[in-house]
């Protein structure tokens, strides 16, 4: 018994030992906030699952996403419904069915946050902003995986931690995990990534 | 021989059409059976303001219905448990925002409304009082 103890002590030592000698956050949040200042533009389809605690559920949306920085975004969802939100500077931009709302972010605390998160998220700037977030940081095969815990009071309201997945190889953040605060979680599965390619204006108007 | 294949034929058609009406479920909109789940795309209108997103429900045994209103982007707005022995509806989370008691009361009193026209086949209601209304149409996705 205490031998087994024993190796589970060691075994959980230099893991941790591992893990400090291969990561310095420090250098690792610096080399993903360098590639995020190179992203210009950024465009991919994606899959959001959504898992709902106390049903036992899952729920599956795809769509696509176009975002130019430093404050361009547009995030459209084709399935199961249809649904566009659009960044353009302060405002927001909404069409569902036939009903279109515009709204200004700087009014509506809300919808500021969820566009910052969104846009800061895919293109990994929020990371530099430590007044927003704490981040730590882990490295699993070829991706860095950053754990951002939100220090606002409006974020602390939506999310327990958010976990950006970034992909040493492609340099761009391919997975994001938002863990709320009721137990649910959504992740964002990036697909398709197309960096600093042009992107047509007329995306980010609403028709 | 041609006219016995013809029969055949005629015979296979009915028995596919037949086989095609039964694989069509009846068009519940309310969870009737235990276990079973729907889905709804929901729209809440207030006078200045309005919420719009999806709405899960479950039936996980007789007499409770699990309900979770999530947005577009899956942020959780609200879990809710009725019970329709007591027909009364328990708010189970809430996000911040709108956990305010006035609020709380509101929505409990409303979604017992809600699940009750939608039990009858609604696809709306109105809080008159309140002027909020609220429609729900059936998710046909396949997920």
């Amino acid at each position: 018994m205490t031998r087994r103890l024993l190796l589970i002590l060691i075994i959980t030592l230099v893991g941790n030992l591992t893990i400090s000698a291969t990561i310095n956050q420090t250098q690792v949040l610096k080399e993903i906030s360098v590639a995020a200042a190179s992203t210009k533009t950024m465009q991919c389809d994606f899959v959001q699952t959504k898992s709902l605690k106390m049903l036992g559920d899952k729920m599956i949306s795809k769509g696509q996403m176009w975002c130019q920085n430093p404050s361009l975004l547009r995030w459209q969802y084709n399935t199961p419904y249809n649904y566009i939100f659009i960044l353009n500077g302060n405002t927001v931009k909404i069409a569902k069915g036939k009903r279109r709302d515009t709204i200004d972010i700087n009014k509506n605390k809300m919808f500021k946050e969820i566009a910052r998160i969104m846009m800061n998220s895919v293109l990994g700037n929020v990371l530099t902003d430590k007044k927003d977030f704490s981040a730590s940081v882990i490295a699993r095969h070829r991706y860095y995986i950053v754990t951002l815990v939100p220090q606002k009071k409006e974020m602390k309201q939506m999310f327990k931690s958010i976990l950006l997945h970034f992909d040493t190889v492609l340099k761009v953040v391919t997975k994001v995990e938002m863990i709320e605060k009721n137990g649910d979680n959504t992740v964002i599965q990036l697909n398709n990534i197309k960096v600093n390619k042009p992107i047509n204006a007329s995306v980010f108007k609403v028709d | 021989m041609h006219r016995y294949l013809k029969l055949i034929n005629i015979l296979l058609a009915v028995l596919a059409m037949g086989l095609k009406l039964n694989a069509i479920p009846p068009d519940t909109t309310y969870p009737d059976s235990v276990d079973s789940r729907l889905r709804y795309e929901m729209v809440i209108e207030m006078p200045k303001a309005y919420l719009s997103g999806m709405l899960i429900m479950h039936r996980p045994a007789e007499g409770i219905v699990n309900g979770s209103i999530i947005n577009e982007f899956g942020l959780s707005l609200m879990d809710f448990r009725y019970d329709e022995v007591k027909d009364k509806v328990k708010i189970i989370n809430i996000t911040d925002k709108l956990n305010k008691w006035y609020i709380r009361r509101t929505l409990r009193s409303d979604l017992k409304k809600v699940l009750n026209a939608m039990k009858a086949g609604a696809q709306q209601y109105t809080n008159t009082k309140r002027k909020i209304n609220y429609t729900f149409r059936l998710s046909h996705e396949a997920n």
